[in-house]
């Protein structure tokens, strides 16, 4: 009967490829296998049948059950069997009994059995003592951790070609703590990790372990090769599973969540895993999620520092000032000189838009424990993102020079170096720093762009950002990636860390395609509403403000409908404002994030129709006060999260209702050919025939025609003013036929709701010009300054237009943004600017640009002329200079 | 095609007082201009090469008054433009343009060569595609060294024509190039943007109705860059000027640089507008006048080691009194500008 038992199991365990006959003759190495492989339920029977209830078996086997156990959470009966086996008086499960012991938070007793393990003299006795040693560490007794994990420098040296792949890995572990006082280190551990898997290269462990470190410092193209490595072998592999998933959230990648959930499938007590939950739930202010599952992180093991990191973050994100204070006292007593509590708070702080208090946090943890170079690194990020730069600049060679192999500071350092070849002006409330070359154009628009914006903001929001506000560009999108998460690939133009924004300069993109005035707007919406919320406004609401104050700033800056966006809402995939934030932190598909900026605005709009104005500006008070989000609907709106998805579902019917048909699935496919007639079948209202039949008829010559059918797709979808657009097509054929009012009429829609359309801009602004409305063709030249400042014709066209209509101070700055581009003729551009200012009344500037131009040719008559006629009109002597 | 010598002898009123004096005391130089636009290779670039070309060859006659005679315009399809058109830009029509310039220029005189086309560098030879036989980088030293005494532009404008500096290099010789080497082989803009510094008028940087070699170098230099930066694209043209002779063209020549000098006194006019310097009153205000930019070109280059304060004092001073010397000048002789 046993034996028929025996069978079966090994019969579950063994597939259909021929394994059958080889578990029968080596049923532990099948077991092996299971185990290896993820088939863990498999290798439990497996083990358990080998090693039968009175705790018989190899050492492997023993082993085997103990991990496998482990692996999917039932640490109660992996404790039980290891104390079985140690009961029986094998000291070689010692250091299996303390892993789980460890996992379950018991480290006293986790101690004592690594001790017996070493002792004893056990096969495993190195990696017990490694993890000994790792548990003086987070004890506080760091002298004596260091001086553990110093022996093992020892052992690699004298015995490492007889050391097996466990030992070796020992090694490797022993050396990445010792990297923290000797960087070269970290070298050392990735090599005792390479030589561990070519001493086995079955072993998985070995892999995790290096894909850990890679993840550590950032290197994550290794570490997802790493982690693939492992994956390939055994796809529910709990901790590679986790690694996957930390370099998804590291990378921006979408799916993190599913990734840690898929880690708990296998084993729900992993506590890793359920600390990450918590702070993927944190990032969509889900606090009583996070808060849960630290909870139950904690109940596994209640000395978990990234657990009680994250009860920590939630409390502190809650404003929960007592609690905070009881699980800091709860994390220091478990490990007295732990930096990492207070770096991962600092990290969790900032990702939730706390950069001070991130700050705080690290600057605590630096504190506490001086060698921790993770939280210099935060302190150093948070430092720069306070605007803090000399300060953030020195924490983060403090945390280069500790650790050289963490990307994120090392790439941020780097970006620091090239800060020389940047420059400061400041002006007003506003700091502006951009590479030099670029800096004096910029300046000219930033400057009164920012006043303009403040002014707006003030009197919407009610608060006042302490001056400067300091706004970066940079030339090269990657460098501002790096400024803002110390890593490449943001996909961002823009970020506002309250007082300090960065941005990619207009510079860092194709011609086209963005306005970064209103991007600049955008950011600095988000000074004032974090500002006014203390920063704890949610994100969606805060970017659903910041967009629609871009669209207050200027007709046709920000976003706009789109027939995605309609199709989106149509398919049912928008999220409801009960969960917004999932829309930025959770997308659900590409252009889930693009279409949550725009839902958001819509929300927003809707607020301030419905409740007025001041509404919006209660609810940032109300988040201030602490108040959930639930709350604040409450509160303002007199609303609960369900009711208010119905309303903005009501609101959104209401305003889109009529485009409903529109963005029906079947009238957005392309049009068929009628196989009899040879014609185009355009059902009635759809858009995307209507435009295709009416781009044929054009193309075929009958241009009044054409002019019809893309009316008729224009009256389909009137919003919808994009390259292919009916209006851009009317233009065009306007053009062509001399009928410039028409076209004037077409681009005037285009520009007044697409920010980006730098040409349609430039082509009315000569339209215009043409027609004598000099006034109105240097208003839209100057929208088109926003989309590209760097076209010098642009510049000389919109002074002189300028010059038409008198406002010679908008001629000034026109002709010093010329001066700026640094053009061929620098004399001519000098002499303009000289005139301009005269005209404006400013002879002393007028006087020093001439001079300016008179340098670069001194027989310019023209200049000379102005000269001497600034001579006779000026008591200034002679060398009142140049600067 | 005969030369017409410049035997005018007065004051430019436009031009530097040292290029005037020099006009008072001697004959002008005259200026012969080659012009080969190579082999196109498809219509596009055969009309680019002809239309730039042809724009060349009318700023020179038309803006920068050289004579009809002293323009030899070759091209790949003569017929085309007989009007413009000397000859086809095979090897052998520019081995006769060269050798009709050499009899009939002399000492002093300008020669100014510009290839517009295709080039190309193997094998450690670097080429301009002409219809037929290419010409080498080696074939256009032996037609320079034909012209010995005269002072030599010689700007390739094709691709992959950096190699052509250190051959060509010499005394009284300044070479351009469209690209850094050999290995920039892609198609170049600086064509463009070169014959635009003649034919337009927004190369004149120092205002004095003329164009020199390194103003014509410069705006081409800057706006090519401009046009990468424009377009968002990485530049794949880096243009040189070598005209100290030292076979090492730079980037950035300026009157403060090795490079730079000659070329910043290569005009394609030798000058015009001229008047009377019989009048005592006349010649001693043109003295003043090469005076004061002789000061205000010294202080300007000593401007990185003069004290700032004094720098501007003094060159303002001196600003204010060269505009009312010209103001004198002009007053007495209201001449129309050219």
């Amino acid at each position: 009967m046993l034996l028929l038992v025996l069978s079966c199991v090994m019969l579950l365990s063994c597939g259909n490829d021929g394994t059958w006959a080889l578990s029968q003759q080596d049923p532990e190495g099948a077991a092996r296998t299971a185990l290896r492989e993820g088939r863990y339920d498999d290798a439990i029977s497996a083990f358990r049948a080998l090693t039968g209830r009175d705790g018989g078996g190899s050492v492997v086997a023993r082993r085997g059950l103990v991990d496998a156990l482990s692996a999917v959470g039932r640490y109660d009966e992996a404790e039980a069997a290891a104390r079985t086996f140690v009961a029986a008086g094998d000291v070689q499960l010692q250091r299996a009994l303390g892993d789980v012991l460890r996992r379950r938070g018991k480290r006293d007793d986790a101690a004592a059995a690594y001790a017996a393990a070493v002792s004893g003299g056990a096969s495993d006795s190195l990696l017990a003592r490694v993890s000994a040693a790792e548990l003086l560490l987070a004890g506080g007794d760091r002298a004596g951790a260091m001086r553990e994990f110093d022996h093992f420098i020892d052992v690699w040296n004298d015995r490492r070609p007889a050391l097996s792949s466990d030992e070796l890995m020992a090694v490797a572990i022993a050396c990445r703590h010792l990297g923290a006082d000797n960087p070269e280190l970290f070298k050392d551990a990735l090599k005792a990790f390479d030589a561990a898997i070519a001493k086995d290269p079955e072993a998985l462990a070995p892999r995790v372990g290096a894909a850990e470190l890679f993840l550590e410092k950032y290197n994550l193209a290794d570490a997802r090769s790493a982690i693939e490595a492992v994956l390939q072998v055994n796809p529910r592999h709990p901790d590679a599973l986790l690694a996957s998933a930390r370099r998804q959230y590291a990378e921006g990648e979408p799916g993190t969540m599913e990734s840690v959930r898929a880690v708990l499938e296998v084993n729900p007590g992993h506590v890793p895993a359920r600390a990450m939950l918590a702070q993927l739930l944190l990032d969509t202010e889900d606090y009583a999620g996070a808060a849960a599952q630290a909870d139950s992180a904690l109940a596994i093991d209640p000395a978990s520092s990234e657990a009680l990191a994250m009860r920590g973050a939630v409390q502190s994100l809650r404003g929960d000032d007592a609690g905070f204070a009881a699980t800091r006292r709860q994390a220091l007593a478990v490990r007295p000189r732990d930096a990492s509590f207070f770096a991962t708070l600092g990290e969790v702080s900032a990702r939730n838009r706390h950069y001070r208090r991130a700050q705080e946090f690290a600057g605590e943890g630096v504190a506490l424990d001086s060698t921790s170079w993770h939280a210099w690194g935060v302190l150093g990020e948070n430092q720069l993102r306070n605007g803090e730069i000399a300060a953030g600049r020195a924490s983060l060679e403090r945390a280069f020079a500790g650790d050289p192999y963490t990307v994120r500071v090392k790439n941020t350092l780097d970006l620091l170096d090239t800060f020389d070849g940047y420059r400061e002006i400041t002006s007003g409330r506003f700091l502006m720093m951009a590479e030099a070359k670029d800096a004096d154009l910029l300046a000219l628009y930033v400057a009164p762009l920012g006043e303009e914006a403040y002014d707006s903001l003030v009197a919407r929001y009610g608060i006042r950002p302490e001056p400067p506000i300091r706004i970066e560009f940079f030339r090269s999108h990657a460098d501002f990636s790096v400024r803002t998460v110390g890593l490449a690939g943001l996909g961002a133009l823009g970020v506002s860390f309250g007082t300090t924004l960065a941005m990619d300069s207009p510079a860092a993109r194709a011609k086209g395609e963005f306005n970064w005035g209103s991007t600049f707007w955008h950011e600095l919406a988000h000074t004032f509403t974090l500002g006014a919320s203390a920063h704890e406004v949610p994100r969606w609401f805060s970017e659903g403000l910041s967009v629609l104050e871009e669209r207050r700033a200027r007709e046709g800056w920000g976003a706009n409908v789109t027939l995605d966006f309609l199709a989106a809402w149509k398919g049912d995939l928008l999220v409801p404002v009960s969960r917004m934030n999932d829309g930025f932190m959770r997308p659900a598909y590409p252009q889930q994030v693009i279409h949550s900026y725009y839902q958001a605005s819509l929300v927003c709009e809707m607020i301030e129709r419905e409740f007025g104005a001041k509404a919006l500006t209660d609810m940032l008070l109300a988040w201030r006060d602490g108040l959930s989000t639930a709350q604040v609907f409450e509160r303002v709106l007199r609303l609960d999260p369900e009711e208010l998805d119905k309303r903005f579902a009501t609101w959104l019917d209401e305003r889109f209702g009529a485009r409903r048909d529109a963005v029906e699935p079947a009238r957005l496919r392309r049009a068929t050919d009628d196989a009899r007639t040879g014609r185009l079948e355009v059902p009635p209202g759809n858009y995307v025939a209507a435009l295709e039949r009416a781009t044929r008829t054009l193309q075929a010559g009958d241009t009044a025609a054409a002019i019809r059918e893309f009316d008729a797709a224009r009256e389909i979808f009137p919003e919808y003013t994009g390259e292919a657009s009916p209006y851009r097509a009317l233009a065009a054929i306007s053009v062509a036929r001399g009928d410039e009012p028409a076209a004037i009429a077409a681009l005037r829609t285009v520009v007044h709701s697409d920010e980006t359309s730098y040409e349609a801009h430039r082509l009315l602004a000569t339209l215009l010009e043409q027609q004598g409305e000099s006034a109105g063709a240097a208003r839209v030249l100057e929208r088109a300054m926003y989309i590209w400042p760097f076209d010098l014709a642009d510049h000389q066209r919109l002074a002189e237009l300028l010059t038409a209509t008198a406002n010679t101070q908008a001629v000034v700055r026109e002709r010093r943004a010329v001066v700026a581009l640094a053009p061929t003729d620098r004399a001519e551009a000098y002499y303009q600017l000289a005139k301009a200012l005269l005209d404006a009344g400013d002879r002393t500037q007028a006087r020093r640009e001439v001079l300016r131009a008179l340098e670069e040719a001194p027989s310019f008559r023209e200049a000379q002329d102005l000269l001497l006629t600034l001579q006779r009109g000026t008591s200034t002597p002679p060398g009142g200079g140049i600067q | 095609m005969g030369v017409a010598p410049q035997t005018g002898v007065g004051v430019m009123l436009h031009g530097s007082a040292i290029a005037l004096l020099y006009a008072l005391q001697a004959p002008a130089p005259a200026t012969h201009v080659i012009i080969v636009a190579g082999v196109g290779g498809e219509p596009a670039y055969q009309q680019a090469f002809f239309e730039a070309g042809a724009a060349m060859s009318d700023a020179a006659t038309q803006r920068f008054g050289v004579p009809d005679a002293n323009v030899t315009f070759l091209a790949e399809r003569p017929e085309r433009d007989r009007a413009r058109i000397d000859g086809k830009s095979t090897k052998a029509d520019v081995e006769k343009a060269f050798a009709a310039v050499a009899s009939r220029s002399r000492a002093g005189d300008l020669v100014f060569v510009l290839l517009i086309g295709h080039g190309s560098a193997m094998n450690g030879s670097a080429r301009f595609n002409v219809p037929g036989p290419d010409l080498t980088a080696a074939d256009f030293a032996k037609l320079i060294d034909g012209l010995e005494g005269r002072r030599v532009a010689f700007i390739n404008a094709a691709s992959a024509s950096g190699d052509f500096v250190a051959p060509l290099a010499g005394k009284d010789r300044a070479i351009v190039t469209a690209t850094k080497s050999g290995m920039e082989r892609n198609e170049t803009t600086f064509a463009k943007f070169f014959v635009a510094a003649y034919a337009g008028g927004d190369a004149d940087s120092d205002k004095d109705g003329r164009v020199s070699l390194l103003e014509a170098f410069e705006y081409a230099r800057r706006e090519v860059a401009r046009g990468y930066e424009d377009a968002g694209t990485l530049r794949t043209e880096h243009a040189l000027l070598d005209d100290d002779g030292d076979g090492k063209g730079i980037e950035a020549p300026t009157l403060r640089t090795g490079d730079g000098a000659l070329a910043s006194r290569m005009f394609l006019s030798a000058g015009s507008a001229a008047i009377a310097s019989s009048d005592p009153r006349l010649a001693a205000l043109v003295r003043t006048k090469a005076g004061l930019e002789a000061s205000i070109d010294s202080l300007r280059r000593r401007k990185a080691s003069t004290d700032s304060l004094t720098y501007e004092q003094t060159l303002e001073r001196l600003l204010i009194e060269l505009a009312m010397v010209d103001r004198q000048l002009r007053d007495a002789n209201p001449v129309k500008k050219p």
